[in-house]
């Protein structure tokens, strides 16, 4: 198959055409005259697209991306369509070409007789076709109605979907075919009815599930395209017009609700890309068909509130908004409409078996020993699990006192740490792996299979500490501290917020004073309080922020870092009861307490810069297996439904709700993919946006996930149970993962204050 | 004469007075996770204001008065944390009795204004009846079975248990000291026990029907869907007050140098929980107002709770969320309204059952 850079190319050749010749004045004037008839003209089967924009796509061979080059055809399949669709899409082009490519894709999988009759002509652009799926029609002479048929007025080929999953071709032309142009609020497309009698047709031995793939996915690659480029448009204007003497992108409820849309437009991306590379069978069609609705979801949504956005002008014809808007709606309606495509997905992903079988393997190997061959490595990770994961691990946790719960925590660091895997992140000259991306995928995903312990109490000394040491720690801090992590277990605590700094960190008052004692010895005297440091009350260090330069102009500048011993004396530890139950986080007071000046990290000052380097860790990275093990969560439920074990599962607005979530999670283990994938080319991840999807990503969808399961639960889910003590990311039961639900909506940067970062420096509105 | 508006107003306006001399959030805080769920002391009150008599008929010895006079003290005493034992006393198990037609009734009803009956209705989880048999024996009943959900199970004097005879289902009202009677309890989300009552061969004698299979369930459908509406006022109350909070700490809590409800997206935020809440009153207004007749009281009850307890899930949410980590910690009194609210959402069916009886009444079609 092609490689990125390859479509990439293709993305922009094609747009560099259709800037020309599908540009907004050229779609305004075709809907002007498709209007016009509307309003009296003549409907003719040539009237629903662009005649100049079809001759130049005859003329560029668009056609033969997807054919195989044996069929004369480029051979560059589904992927360089999906570019294609994804640009007629975003300009609105009125061309049928997503069903004539749809109906291409599939004559070249027929017999010679069917093929070498229309597939040449739809090659060359001679004629179009449309599909109807699903229809109530079979047998190999058809008589009945097929309604609303997607660019079925310009067709001279339908390929109809029949009962039992059978595809039929049959000419505009044929006898007993009568073809009712029905011109569609959407200008830039059109439909048909077809009223058949007695026509005879051609049985195809294509299944039908193949053009359905097809059409989900090519619906929603123009959705995503359209969505991406009406959001622009809105971005825009809200950057140039003014009221109240400022742009309206200054207007924060704005900025949310178009980052929101940022951020549906990624799910869907997210979707779409995970739907066309899956290969094949069930989880290929329910994947189409769940990126079809997500797709079509998020452009409804964000070309409604463009709309909004734009006040009185987005009303006008003259925008473009409309033709967006009416696409939007049309695609959302099409082939069964989303409703069908979320059952067509929810029908074909339960039986599809979670997760890839492997050999087994005796004994408990050393999984680290096997990284040249990811199967083997698959398998040695799963074999060192089972032996080492101790056997109702949760169940002996369930109420059980805090001590029972921080030495269970020690000894599974210790597992990890035997076989490398506490550390296997870190880069080789920390005493970590430098486990390639593909190793850490598989990690994970064997992790939450194997529903493993989660080192909960180590976060801060495997995520934030080495964050911020790698980069900017001594060599002999390092030297010190991550050995301390690695080779003893040393659990770190982020003394960061404070009781008047919470998403305002940089107005944070804890004062740190340089002093000189006696043989010179340089410290700094700390005063002041820090909250919601998490398991501080385990915590051998802390990372410390606090203000060394109350005078500096800028309050971020007078920051610095620090790494505080926590049996310094003056430093008093209260932990907090969270409303779950658990006290993990925890009051600290700091009174007079010493740090020698050894242990200030970067130079005075330079703390701000410094945190930014741990948020970015926290705010992705930690989230890595949670959406791992959100899947096989979810997985499981499918399967149990797919048993009939699930009893909200015949209602079908729970089963679309579920099945809404569980795209939603596809996409984010999609973006947490592309975001380890971003860290192993640049660990300091400069100003990738990528971990702050990740995280209000997650934390939202966790958030409506465990509601929902909560809900579907009703009394019983709610009835009091011992909880596993320690934190919430491995709660048993939907009412204890709710509540902890919202540790990830606000901690790690509350969403919505990630949102004002996303509007203002992903989509350049102003601050 | 005092109009039917007064009379809402005034008891709600002493419902506040209770509230504002009452233990408050702190008085829920200590009695977290203790029996019987409520301070007796409380109980004295509830009595000597009347209210437990309130859906008592006259002729019956209560005070007569409808839903929306016990729904406007309910919605704010959950104010004050506090709508427990009201709801499952005086008003569910007054209105099985009230809606009983068997020789049990009477006497039991009037013992309700003065607190001297408390009657539990034995359910299983979601509303469902009970897997309870009747047999008849000596001139009596013999009942087995269990019952999985009595809310106010714990502290009853009687238990309404809706058993299956060979005619059909018959109410009993089982004193609870009865041999034969296993009382025990879990606690639900806001620490309050929930009841569940094991009966093991306890012999009842025909006086002690409420309600004879000709009247049985429907005195029991009757009296959820009144109790429904009357919880959907609980979770209005508790909706006001969690909003109240929320607009409160958004105008004292300053980040950034300002106080956070200068916001946009947090006052944007702020006025759609707003309006969801007026949306809530209206349709418990509707429910009040068509609660009445028992034609219209199924739809009346779905629409009610149906809402109100979506609202109030809702605010509970973004209230939590507005408070930033604060809101997340037990000390804060925010969670004990969000652990109310889902207490009191599920209860008898929260906003996606409701929504399921109404397709299941064949309304969805209508
Ligand atoms: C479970 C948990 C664990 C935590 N662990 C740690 C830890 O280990 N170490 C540590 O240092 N901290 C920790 N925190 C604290 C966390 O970083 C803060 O809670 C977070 O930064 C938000 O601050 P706050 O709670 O003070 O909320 P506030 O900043 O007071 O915010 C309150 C509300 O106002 C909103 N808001 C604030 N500013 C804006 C704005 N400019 N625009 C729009 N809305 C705004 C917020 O989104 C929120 O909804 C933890 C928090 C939790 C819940």
């Amino acid at each position: 198959m092609s490689d990125s850079i390859d479509l990439a190319e293709l993305r922009a050749s094609i747009r560099d055409v259709l800037v020309q010749e599908a540009d907004s004045v050229r779609v305004h004037a075709h809907v002007d005259r498709l209007a016009g008839v509307g309003a009296g003209g003549r409907v003719t089967a040539d009237c629903f697209h662009d005649r100049a924009l079809a001759a130049t796509v005859a003329s560029l061979g668009w056609a033969g991306l997807g054919v195989p080059e044996a069929d004369g055809g480029l051979g560059l399949g589904m992927e360089a369509l999906a570019v294609l669709y994804e640009e007629l899409g975003r300009c609105a082009a009125p061309i049928p070409l997503l069903s004539t490519y749809l109906a291409a894709d599939v004559m070249g999988q027929a017999p010679h007789m069917v093929r070498d009759r229309w597939l040449p002509a739809l090659l060359s652009g001679e004629i179009f076709a449309a599909y109807a799926p699903a229809t109530r029609l079979a047998g190999d002479r058809l008589t009945g109605q097929v309604t609303h048929v997607l660019d079925g007025a310009s067709a001279g080929v339908f390929l109809l979907g029949l009962k039992g999953g059978r595809l039929a071709v049959v000419a505009r032309d044929a006898p007993g075919l009568t073809v009712t142009p029905v011109p569609a609020v959407d200008h830039t497309r059109g439909m048909a009815h077809l009223a058949l009698q007695d026509v005879a047709v051609d049985l195809l031995p294509v299944p039908a599930a193949v053009a359905d793939r097809h059409a989900a996915l090519a619906l929603a690659c123009d959705s995503l395209g359209g969505a991406q480029a009406v959001l622009e448009k809105t971005i825009e204007y809200l950057k140039v017009r003014t009221q109240f003497d400022q742009p309206l992108g200054r207007f924060q409820a704005l900025k949310h609700r178009v980052a929101d849309h940022k951020l549906r437009l990624e799910v869907a991306r997210s979707l779409v890309a995970e739907a066309l590379a899956a290969e094949e069978g069930d989880w290929a069609l329910g994947l189409a068909q769940l990126a079809r609705a997500g797709a079509n979801a998020a452009y409804v949504a964000i070309a409604d509130d463009a709309v909004q956005l734009h006040g009185g002008i987005g009303f006008t014809w003259e925008l473009d908004i409309h033709l967006y808007l009416k696409r939007a709606r049309l695609n959302r309606g099409l082939f069964g409409g989303d409703d069908s495509a979320m059952d067509l997905a929810a029908a074909a992903l339960v039986t599809v078996p979670p997760a890839p079988a492997v050999a087994p393997v005796a004994g408990a190997p050393r999984p680290l020993d096997h990284v040249s061959n990811e199967e083997a490595f698959r398998a040695a990770v799963r074999a060192w699990l089972s032996a080492v994961v101790p056997a109702d691990w949760k169940g002996r946790l369930l109420g059980a006192p805090e001590e029972d719960y921080v030495a269970f925590q020690r000894r599974w660091f210790d597992e990890l740490k035997k076989v490398g895997l506490a550390t296997p992140h870190w880069p080789k000259s920390w005493g970590g792996e430098d486990l390639p991306l593909t190793h850490a995928v598989i990690l994970n995903e064997e992790l939450a299979r194997a529903d493993a312990p989660r080192p909960d109490m180590f976060t801060v000394s495997l995520f934030h500490l080495p964050a911020t040491l790698f980069a900017y720690g001594t060599p002999v801090q390092q030297e010190r501290y991550l050995t301390g992590v690695r080779d003893r277990g040393e659990v770190w605590c982020q003394g960061f917020s404070e009781p008047g700094a919470g998403s305002d960190l940089a107005s944070l008052r804890t004062r740190a004073e340089k002093r000189t004692r006696e043989g010179g010895r340089v410290v700094y005297v700390v005063n002041g309080q820090k909250v919601w440091s998490s398991y501080a009350a385990n915590a051998r260090y802390c990372l410390l922020l606090a203000r060394t330069d109350p005078q500096a102009p800028k309050k971020q500048a007078g920051i610095s870092y620090f790494i505080m011993d926590m049996d310094t004396p003056g430093v008093t530890c209260r932990p907090i009861r969270q409303m779950n139950g658990g006290a993990e986080f925890c009051e600290l007071f700091l009174d007079d307490v010493e740090i020698p000046a050894e242990n200030l990290i970067g130079a005075e000052g330079e703390g701000w810069r410094i945190a930014q380097a741990t948020l970015s860790a926290e705010r992705g990275l930690i989230i890595v297996d949670l959406a791992e093990r959100l899947r096989f969560a979810m997985e499981g439920l499918l399967s149990a439904a797919g048993t009939g074990a699930v009893g909200w599962w015949s209602d079908a607005a729970h089963r679309r709700a579920f099945m809404g979530h569980y795209g939603r999670m596809l996409a984010v283990r999609r973006t947490i993919r592309e975001m380890m994938a971003e860290v192993a080319a640049d660990p300091h991840m400069g100003a990738s946006p990528l971990p702050t999807y990740v995280k209000v990503l997650y934390s939202e969808l966790l958030h409506e996930h465990t509601a929902f399961l909560l809900d579907r639960g009703g009394p019983a889910a709610q009835v009091a149970r011992p909880r596993l003590t320690g934190d919430g990311n491995q709660a048993v039961g939907p009412y204890e993962a709710y509540l902890w639900s919202y540790a990830w909506t606000i901690a790690g940067g509350a969403n919505e204050v990630l949102k004002n970062i996303v509007a203002e420096r992903v989509l350049g509105l102003p601050r | 004469m005092a109009t039917e508006n007064d009379i809402v107003a005034e008891l709600a306006a002493s419902a506040q007075r209770v509230v504002a001399d009452g233990p408050g959030p702190t008085g829920a805080r200590s009695r977290r996770s203790q029996l019987p769920g409520y301070d007796p002391s409380y109980l004295g009150l509830l009595t000597d204001l009347g209210w437990l008599g309130i859906l008592v008929p006259e002729e019956d010895g209560g005070i007569g008065l409808g839903l929306p006079e016990m729904a406007a003290v309910v919605r704010e005493l959950e104010k004050g944390l506090m709508g427990e034992p009201l709801l499952p006393y005086a008003v569910l198990g007054a209105r099985v009795l009230v809606h009983g037609d068997g020789p049990a009734r009477a006497a039991l009803l009037a013992q309700v204004p003065a607190g001297e009956c408390l009657a539990a209705l034995a359910l299983d989880f979601n509303g469902a009846l009970p897997a309870v048999t009747a047999v008849p024996a000596d001139g009596g009943w013999r009942l087995s079975g269990q019952a999985g959900s009595v809310v106010g199970g714990v502290s009853a004097t009687h238990l309404l248990v809706p058993a299956q005879a060979a005619d059909g289902v018959r109410l009993f009202a089982v004193p609870a000291s009865s041999p034969g009677v296993t009382r025990t309890h879990l606690w639900r989300a806001d620490d309050t026990p929930l009841g569940q009552v094991a009966l093991a061969e306890v012999v009842v004698g025909n006086g002690e029907v409420v309600a004879t299979p000709a009247a049985a369930e429907t005195a029991v459908a009757r009296a959820l869907d009144e109790t429904r509406i009357v919880a959907a006022a609980g979770l209005l109350g508790l909706s006001e007050h969690m909003l109240a909070m929320t607009l409160d700490y958004m105008g004292v809590r300053k980040q950034y140098d300002q106080l956070i409800g200068s916001f946009q997206a947090l006052q944007h935020k702020a006025v759609d929980l707003y309006i969801d809440k007026e949306r809530a009153a209206a349709a418990l207004q509707f429910g009040l107002a068509t609660g009445g007749d028992p034609a219209t009281l199924p739809l009346a009850a779905v629409r009610a709770k149906g809402r109100c307890s979506d609202t109030a899930c809702r605010v509970a949410r973004d209230s939590i969320q507005l408070h930033g980590a604060i809101g997340f910690t037990d000390e804060h009194d925010l969670g004990l309204y969000v652990k109310r609210v889902l207490t009191l959402s599920a209860w008898l069916g929260n906003a996606g059952e409701q929504r399921r009886r109404f397709i299941d009444m064949g309304w969805a079609l209508a």
